[in-house]
């Protein structure tokens, strides 16, 4: 797991995107689940977003905090951890790598 | 919402509704923790999109959640996962990197095994008591024979052995700072607060010198106060001063009126003049007044300069010893030994066989947990080989793996000490007991200190090492599970891993059998203990030590008279059966043997030495022993008479040898000791044979009972045999021996029945515990061995469905698993034979009734702990035997 390698195993779509769902701030489970699919198009029940966010909680990358800004009736809600900041940060990294790879080839869509 | 019709509401009322009653199919705590939520949520998606497109947005709304419920819930992001939030630690300096990578695999490591807490707990649990029993033992060992002697710089004091006339204070100034001497006795206060007997001795002064001891109040002896013609001075222990003085603080100058055992000398008075402390601890607690000694005596204890090392004081004294002829031709050389030493060589063995079967059990409980980490390594082939294909460093992995070793290893030693803790403190006192030997400075120094729980941290480092050993080994094999648990493919032990697990369940097995070998001979011990014939009946028993103390204790028709007053007025008193004295009563049993002789013959072997036993005419009654050849003794065998003799069966048989028994005429032999020069005893005529009667948990000596009237001693214990239902007697006793002579105490009182109970019990104990460990041990090799074979079988499903589809036999099939299994089994067995002799070996001090090495023991063991072996592997075995061939293999 060298700094340029870029075969790392890759985030499953779901941890990715629950992530960048809740790096602009906490949310609730239904949030999460209507920003992924608006980042996305995935489009998660119930039962995957609970259980990812379980998931990401056990492995430290979330936490359940207080009520969601703004929408308290909604329950608790899910914020990032600094250790999750940090794996979306390095998931990003390796993204960012893979892309400036990719854009070396030349392979622009738009030309 | 305005938009809804009702109907299209109601619509998204009862799917919701539905949806709730789905959310059954996931576990329980999920749903507990999510459910409502997910009911909310579920409600307000159908909402939204039937808000937004009608029917046929519920029904895609429908069509998603319905999709959501089929797939199962995601799984634990995997440790690479977690592992490359450490990433971040490249940015830091190196050694900060390398601290926080070791923290974040603690982390991950920690996370890894809380998602399994049965798991963990049963890891920790096994772990935690192997620790529990290392702690107590290892404190027990620590307290008798790692920590120095309760005495300011200990390891200068030591015991001259054997004690020798020619090594005096006066010639081994040279060696010994200071150096004692002493007469251990037993003193009978008399005075206002009754009489009660004490342990006390006559000491040279320098004795609180040599062990370094100032008196708690008061002064210690001065010099010129030993020798002939000295001040009649004490010191009394600290217990005595609470006690009888009531702490007193003005009891310096008080007197104290004794009569002293040994020395028959009449009644003495001491002037107390000091206190020893609270805390003080003797090794043979004769301390409750010492009193200076008047004919300075051999040194027995002495503190070696500085200077002097132990080596050359010894070379000193031997030499000077031999110089002045007091070594007989022969003779043992006068020697040195740390008192340390000669304190506890006596129960070293004990201690010995305790640690090593303490090792044995954390042996075990390590091998169990590494058995187990194997087991679970199957279901983390997957993220241990995409780690691997990561290019994950062996380095990375070891430590995320040692990680989990180190944390199991440190839940379990703090569960360990925990338990070590309560374990000791309940077990403190039973083990001293058994041990027979009194912790040096008291029980209360038997804890968990310091260096207890270093070596808790140290077996703990083994452990975590140990265990992260395996893992790491298990790990670095890639083709990881193929070979595990043996099979066609390969045979036992193909793979890396499979070798590891079979050597980890062979020395499961190998170590059942070593610990039962040990348990089984304990426990044979323990029956033996309880079914031993005793050859006479404790039931409602019980004695009284009653030492004639008044002034004409000296004269033995003062004693016969005494002692036949009190066995009359006992047998008198309600509730009592019968009463008669006998010397030392079973199971008190502290009567030293000696030789005899037998007149006019020459015996083909020696005879054993005897037990010097004293019985009243009507003492054999007493304890229901009846003659097996000739007579007891009557009131006829009296002063004047002809001495005779009544020998036990033992010695009946031996004297055999030389002649008829009864008629033969025996007597003590002189001591052999030197400085006793006494005679020979009378001849006595043998006139009656009884049976053996057990005189401690040794079983019986032979013995020769002498007739009370022909040897009356001034102690004596009065034994008693009450009648069904009566209560003990002790108050009487004491009050009808006061009424006879105001200054004889009872100086112990005796329930035979509980003496022999607990005389048993230590047996009981250490045959309960090592058996306990090693029954918890077996287990363990059968959770492994069932856990290894169950795991071959699930893996080798599809293996064996071909087979059984292609015409293979069940029976066939589960002779694979057990040939698998049986070289595994029978490797172990045979690697624990020579421990399990070994353990035999070890515990020989405490086998009573069963050797050592022992054929139907072994025998015994190797046959219970193959089957118990075979019978873990065939459950599963049968159970693969039986698959629906037709449906595991559609299912591949």
């Amino acid at each position: 797991m060298t700094s340029d390698d870029t075969s790392a195993q890759p985030l499953t779509p779901v941890v990715l995107h629950t992530l960048l769902a809740l790096a602009e701030g906490p949310l609730h489970g239904y949030a999460v689940m209507k920003r992924v699919e608006e980042d996305s198009g995935m489009a998660m029940g119930p039962g995957t977003v609970y259980g990812s966010l379980q998931r990401l909680e056990e492995a430290g990358w979330i936490k359940e905090a207080g009520p969601a800004p703004g929408d308290a009736r909604r329950g608790r809600a899910f914020a990032l951890t600094a250790a999750g900041k940090a794996a979306l940060g390095v998931e990003g990294a390796r993204l960012a790598r893979l892309a400036r790879r990719v854009g070396r080839l030349r392979l622009d869509p738009a030309r | 919402m305005k938009h809804t019709s009702r109907w299209l509401r109601a619509l998204v009322d009862m799917s919701a509704a539905l949806y709730g009653l789905a959310l059954r199919r996931y576990p329980t705590p999920f749903r507990r923790r999510f459910g409502e939520r997910m009911v909310a949520d579920c409600r307000r998606l159908l909402h939204d999109e039937t808000a937004r497109a009608g029917v046929l947005g519920w029904a895609w709304a429908c069509a998603r959640v319905a999709r959501d419920l089929l797939r199962p819930l995601p799984r634990p992001l995997s440790e690479v996962d977690v592992a490359r939030t450490s990433q971040r630690a490249k940015h830091d300096g190196a050694h900060v990197a390398r601290a926080r990578m070791a923290a974040d695999d603690l982390r991950a490591a920690w996370r890894s095994l809380r998602r399994r807490p049965g798991f963990t707990a049963l890891l920790v649990g096994v772990l935690g008591v192997g620790i529990a029993l290392n702690a107590s033992i290892f404190a027990v060992v620590d307290a008798y024979m790692l920590r120095p002697l309760p005495y300011p710089d200990a390891a200068r004091l030591v015991q001259v052995r054997p004690a020798n006339s020619a090594v005096g204070w006066t010639n081994s100034q040279d060696v010994f700072e200071k150096a004692v001497s002493w007469n251990l006795d037993a003193f009978t206060l008399v005075g206002d607060a009754g009489p009660e007997i004490v342990l006390g001795a006559r000491v040279t002064p320098d004795f609180f010198d040599v062990y370094g001891v100032r008196p708690a109040i008061g002064r210690a002896f001065r010099s010129d106060e030993g020798g002939e013609g000295g001040p009649a001075v004490a010191i009394i222990s600290h217990r005595l001063w609470t006690g009888r003085f009531g702490g007193d603080p003005g009891v310096l100058g008080r007197t104290v009126d004794a009569y002293a055992t040994d020395e028959g000398g009449g009644l003495e008075s001491f002037t107390i003049v000091g206190v020893l402390p609270h805390d003080f601890w003797y090794l043979n607690g004769y301390t409750d007044v010492l009193t200076p000694l008047r004919e300075p005596g051999p040194v027995y204890v002495g503190r070696l300069r500085p200077d002097v090392p132990p080596e050359r004081a010894e070379a000193v004294l031997a030499a000077r010893a031999r110089a002045a002829g007091a070594v007989p031709t022969g003779g043992v050389d006068v020697g040195l030994r740390p008192l340390q030493d000669a304190y506890t060589a006596s129960i070293r063995p004990q201690l010995m066989g305790l640690r090593m079967g303490a090792r044995l059990v954390l042996l075990a409980a390590g091998g169990s947990a590494g058995l187990l980490l194997l087991v679970r390594a199957s279901g983390r082939t997957r993220e241990m080989s995409v780690r691997r294909a990561l290019g994950a460093g062996g380095g990375r992995l070891a430590t995320h793996l040692f990680g989990e070793g180190v944390l199991l290893a440190g839940s379990a030693g703090m569960v360990g000490t925990g338990l070590g803790w309560v374990g000791l403190g309940a077990l403190g006192t039973v083990i001293e007991a058994r041990l027979g030997r009194a912790v040096p400075g008291g029980t209360e120094a038997l804890r968990l200190d310091a260096s207890v729980l270093l070596a808790v941290v140290v077996l703990g480092g083994l452990v975590a090492f140990a265990l992260g050993a395996v893992s790491v080994a298990m790990a670095s094999r890639r083709s990881l599970m193929r070979g595990v648990g043996g099979g066609a493919r390969g045979g036992a032990g193909s793979g890396g891993a499979g070798r590891v697990r079979a050597g980890l369940v062979a020395t499961q097995v190998a170590l059942s059998v070593v610990l039962l070998s040990g348990g089984a001979l304990l426990v044979r011990s323990a029956f033996h203990l309880e079914r031993m014939h005793l050859g006479f009946d404790p039931t409602r028993l019980e004695a009284y030590t009653v030492g004639l103390t008044s002034e004409g204790a000296d004269d033995p028709v003062t004693r016969a008279a005494f002692f036949d007053a009190v066995v009359r007025r006992t047998t008198e008193l309600p509730g009592v059966a019968s009463a008669g004295l006998l010397r030392s009563v079973p199971f008190t049993g502290d009567l030293i043997a000696r030789g005899v002789e037998v007149e006019g013959r020459n015996a083909p072997e020696p005879l054993p030495e005897v037990v010097p036993q004293i019985v009243s005419a009507g003492g054999f009654s007493v304890l229901g022993v009846s003659s097996l050849e000739g007579r007891l003794f009557t009131v006829d065998d009296a002063p004047g008479t002809a001495p005779v003799a009544v020998v036990s069966a033992s010695l009946g048989s031996a004297l055999a040898g030389t002649g008829a028994a009864v008629g033969a005429r025996i007597r003590f032999t002189a001591f052999t000791m030197p400085d006793m020069e006494e005679v020979p005893g009378p001849w006595m005529a043998v006139v009656g044979i009884v049976p053996d009667v057990a005189d401690g948990i040794g079983g019986a000596r032979p013995t020769l009972y002498v007739p009370y009237a022909q040897a009356p001693s001034a102690w004596m214990d009065l034994v008693i045999r009450r009648r069904p239902g009566s209560p003990k007697l002790a108050q009487e006793v004491r009050t009808l021996v006061r009424d006879l002579d105001e200054n004889t105490p009872l100086y112990e009182e005796i329930d035979i029945p509980d003496a022999v109970r607990r005389a048993r019990a230590p047996s009981r104990f250490l045959a309960a515990l090592l058996a306990g460990f090693a029954l918890f041990s077996l287990g363990l090799s059968v959770v492994g061995l069932y856990g290894v074979a169950a795991y071959a079988a699930r893996q080798r499903r599809r293996d064996l469905a071909v087979r059984i589809a292609l015409g293979a036999s069940r029976g066939t099939v589960e002779r694979l698993f057990l040939r698998d299994a049986a070289v595994t089994v029978v490797l172990g067995v045979a690697a624990g034979i020579p421990g399990g002799l070994a353990l035999g070996g070890a515990l020989r001090g405490q086998l009573h009734g069963v050797g050592a090495y022992d054929a139907i023991t072994t025998l015994a063991v190797v046959m219970g702990v193959a089957a118990t072996a075979l019978l873990a592997v065939w459950i599963p075995a049968r159970g693969a035997a039986r698959l629906e061939v037709s449906s595991i293999l559609r299912e591949e």
